[in-house]
C-alpha cells in the first residue's frame, strides 16, 4: 500500500513539475490524492519530507470524477506577508519573501488552485467515517500550513507536525466542532486531533504568525478533492451508484459555486469557472 | 466608622520626609508609580487584542511550558503583556504591604488589599481567558476589572498624595459640590462607554460601522444592520452621552474650582482626544494579514484609543475626588470615601465571579 501510495506520489510530482515550472520534488512536498475512496486526501512520504495530504494535481483515472476550476478575470495582488517578527521564517524565505497564502492562485493556463469540490446528495449508504481511515497530515512548513485546503472524513485522525525550528501554536476554530488551541514549541513536534461532526471549511490557524491559514472540511463521504496548481481534480467515484449529482466548489475569497454531474459507470466530468 | 479623620490644623507631620498625613514620600511616589505602571499593563493588553494575539501563547501560567518563551510573532505581544500584568501584580502586593505597616487610616489599608484582591482576580481572569479559548464574557470582564483596578490604585495614589492627606484648605461651596457631583458622573459615564467598548470590540465588532461619522447615504450606520452593528452603534451612541456629560464636568470644575482648572482642562481635552482616536481606529482600518480581505484595526491607533480611554477615566475620577476633597467640610482629608471605593470593588469582584459561572466551562482543548 505504501509502495502504491509512494508511486502515485511520485507521479503526480513528476506532473506537477511539467506543469509548474520552479516547482521541484525537493524544495516542496508533492503528495497526490491517492485511488483509494476512503482517503481522498491521502498520507504519502516523499523523499525526507514529511508525510502530508495534498491538493494534487488530478490526474484522470477509471471510475472518477474529473475536471477543472478555472478562474477568468483579474485575480486580486498577492502581497508579500512582513515575516520581520519572526527571524526563523524570515531566514527560511529570505530576501524573496513569502506570498500571501490566501489568495487566488491562478496558473497560465487559468487553472485555479485550492478550490475544495465535493459531490452533494450522495446517498446516505455511502457516507462513512474515517475510524480506520490512514491520518490525514497537516504541516507546519516554512511558517506555512501545507496542505492549505484539506478534506478530511468525520472522526479521521489528522496528524499535526510542526517542521519549523520555531514555535506554533495551533488553532482549529470549527463552529460545530470542539475548538482547539495547542502549543508546537519544538521542531518534530506531532498532535492528533479528529473532527467529530461534519463540517465545512473549518479554519486553523496560527495566533503567533498571522498569516498562517488553513481550510479543512470534515465530510461525510468520500467523494471529495482538492484542484491541484492547474485546477484539475479528480474524485475516486469508487462505490458511488450510476446518476445525477450536485457539486460545490469552495474557494476561500471566490466563495462557493454550484453544478450538476453525471456519473455513469463510476465515472463524469465536472468543470467550473470563477469570474472576476 | 466611616474612615474619616480628622487632622488638628498645624498637626507635626511624622518622618521627616513625611506628608501632613504621614504618608512618606517613597510611599507617595510609589503609589503613583504602581498606578502609572497599570496603565502600561492596559495598553499592553491592548496590544494583544490589536493584534489578536490573544491565543499566541495557548498555556497559562506557563508560555509554551517556560517562564520565558521565544519573543517571536504575537508571542511578544501575549508574553509581553503576562510579564508587565505581573510586574504591576508584584508591585501592587508590595505596596499593600507598605500600606499595612506605614499606614494610620484604616480604609486606605483596606483599599491597598482590594487593589491586591482584583489585582489577583485580574491574573486568574487573564489566565482563564486563554485556557477557555477568549470567550467574550471572559475577555469583556478582564478588560472591565483591568480598568476597575486602574481606578483603584489611582484613588490609592490620591489619598496617598499631598493633597489627599492634607486637610481640606477651603470650605464647602454649592458650586464645588456640584461640580464634584458632576465629575462623579462624568467618571461614571465614561466607564460604561469603556465597558461598551469592551463589549463590541471582544464580539469583533469594532469594524462592524466601517466608516465615520456617515456613510456615503449620509447615514451614520450601513445598510445591512446585524447583531454586531447593534453593539458597535451602542459605543458610538452613548458617546452621545458621555462627551457632553464630560465636557460640562470640565466646565464645571474650571469654574468652580480655580484651583483644579488645569485639571479641569485637561480633561475636557483628554475627551476630545478620545473621540478623535475613535474616528481614526476606523480611518485607518486595514486588511487581514490572514487573509488581505477581512478589515482589522491598525493596532497602534486601536491600543491608544483604549489606553487613552482608560487615561480619561483616571483623570476625570481624580477631578471627582479632587473636587470631592475641596468641597467637603473644612478640617478633613481623603479617605473617607476610600471604604466606599473598597465595597465598590467588591461589587466589581462579584460581577467577575457571576461572569465566570456565566461563561460556563468553554471549549477548552
Amino acid at each position: 500500500m505504501l509502495r502504491h501510495v509512494t508511486l502515485a506520489t511520485l507521479l503526480a510530482c513528476a506532473a506537477s513539475s511539467a506543469a509548474s515550472a520552479g516547482c521541484s520534488c525537493s524544495e516542496e512536498p508533492q503528495v497526490a490524492a491517492a485511488p483509494v475512496a476512503a482517503q481522498p486526501a491521502v498520507v504519502a512520504p516523499v523523499a525526507g519530507e514529511p508525510a502530508v495530504a495534498t491538493p494534487a494535481p488530478a490526474r484522470a483515472a477509471a471510475g472518477a470524477i474529473t475536471g477543472k476550476i478555472s478562474f477568468e478575470g483579474t485575480p486580486p495582488a498577492r502581497d508579500k506577508v512582513d515575516l520581520s517578527p519572526d527571524p526563523v521564517c524570515h531566514k527560511k524565505h529570505g530576501d524573496e519573501g513569502m506570498l500571501n497564502p490566501v489568495a487566488v492562485e491562478v496558473d497560465a493556463g487559468g487553472g485555479l488552485h485550492n478550490v475544495f469540490v465535493q459531490l452533494t446528495g450522495v446517498p446516505e449508504s455511502a457516507n462513512k467515517d474515517g475510524k480506520d481511515a490512514p491520518p490525514a497530515t497537516i504541516d507546519q512548513q516554512g511558517c506555512n500550513y501545507v496542505p492549505h485546503v484539506l478534506g478530511v472524513l468525520k472522526k479521521q485522525k489528522v496528524n499535526i507536525l510542526n517542521s519549523d525550528p520555531t514555535l506554533h501554536n495551533i488553532h482549529g476554530q470549527p463552529k460545530t466542532n470542539k475548538e482547539f488551541n495547542y502549543a508546537m514549541p519544538n521542531q518534530g513536534d506531532v498532535r492528533d486531533v479528529e473532527f467529530k461532526k461534519a463540517e465545512e471549511a473549518v479554519k486553523i490557524k496560527c495566533d503567533v504568525h498571522a498569516w498562517m491559514a488553513a481550510f479543512c472540511f470534515v465530510m461525510e463521504h468520500p467523494y471529495f478533492a482538492v484542484s491541484g496548481p492547474d485546477g484539475s481534480f479528480s474524485i475516486d467515484a469508487t462505490g458511488l451508484p450510476d446518476g445525477e449529482y450536485g457539486v460545490k466548489a469552495w474557494h476561500e475569497i471566490l466563495g462557493t459555486a454550484e453544478g450538476k454531474v453525471t456519473v455513469k459507470d463510476g465515472a463524469g466530468t465536472f468543470s467550473h469557472t470563477f469570474k472576476k | 466608622m466611616n474612615g474619616a479623620q480628622t487632622i488638628a490644623p498645624g498637626a507635626p507631620a511624622s518622618g521627616a520626609m513625611a506628608s501632613p498625613g504621614g504618608v512618606s514620600a517613597a510611599r507617595r511616589r510609589f503609589a503613583a508609580f504602581v498606578a502609572a505602571f497599570a496603565l502600561l499593563v492596559i495598553f499592553a493588553g491592548a496590544q494583544v487584542k490589536s493584534h489578536q494575539a490573544g491565543l499566541a501563547v495557548p498555556d497559562w501560567p506557563l508560555s509554551y511550558g517556560q517562564w520565558m518563551p521565544p519573543m517571536v510573532g504575537n508571542i511578544f505581544h501575549e508574553h509581553g503583556h503576562r510579564i508587565v500584568a505581573a510586574t504591576v501584580g508584584l508591585l501592587t502586593v508590595v505596596l499593600a504591604a507598605w500600606t499595612a505597616v506605614a499606614e494610620a487610616r484604616r480604609a486606605v489599608r483596606a483599599l491597598a488589599w482590594w487593589c491586591v484582591a482584583a489585582v489577583i482576580a485580574q491574573g486568574v481572569l487573564g489566565g482563564l481567558t486563554v485556557r477557555h479559548l477568549l470567550p467574550p464574557e471572559l475577555s469583556i470582564t478582564h478588560a472591565v476589572l483591568a480598568q476597575t483596578f486602574f481606578v483603584l490604585a489611582c484613588t490609592l495614589a490620591f489619598v496617598c498624595s499631598r493633597e489627599g492627606t492634607r486637610s481640606t484648605p477651603e470650605g464647602a461651596t454649592p458650586e464645588a459640590a456640584r461640580a464634584a457631583r458632576t465629575a462623579g458622573f462624568a467618571a461614571l459615564a465614561i466607564w460604561v462607554q469603556l465597558v461598551l467598548g469592551a463589549v463590541m470590540r471582544h464580539h469583533e465588532a469594532g469594524l462592524a460601522v466601517p466608516f465615520f461619522p456617515l456613510d456615503p447615504r449620509g447615514l451614520p450606520w450601513p445598510e445591512m444592520v446585524d447583531g454586531r452593528v447593534v453593539l458597535h452603534l451602542l459605543h458610538r451612541g452613548f458617546a452621545f452621552v458621555a462627551l457632553p456629560l464630560v465636557l460640562l464636568a470640565a466646565w464645571r470644575g474650571a469654574r468652580a474650582l480655580p484651583r483644579l482648572r488645569a485639571h479641569a482642562a485637561l480633561v475636557g481635552a483628554g475627551v476630545v482626544a478620545q473621540v478623535a482616536l475613535g474616528a481614526a481606529v476606523i480611518w485607518t482600518a486595514g486588511r487581514s494579514p490572514a487573509d488581505n480581505i477581512t478589515p482589522v484595526v491598525a493596532p497602534a491607533w486601536a491600543s491608544a484609543h483604549v489606553a487613552s480611554g482608560a487615561a480619561l477615566l483616571a483623570v476625570a475620577w481624580l477631578l471627582f475626588l479632587r473636587a470631592r476633597h475641596v468641597a467637603r467640610p473644612a478640617g478633613r482629608v481623603a479617605g473617607a470615601g476610600t471604604e466606599r471605593a473598597a465595597v465598590a470593588a467588591a461589587v466589581a469582584l462579584a460581577a467577575v465571579m457571576v461572569a465566570l459561572i456565566a461563561a460556563g466551562p468553554g471549549h477548552g482543548p
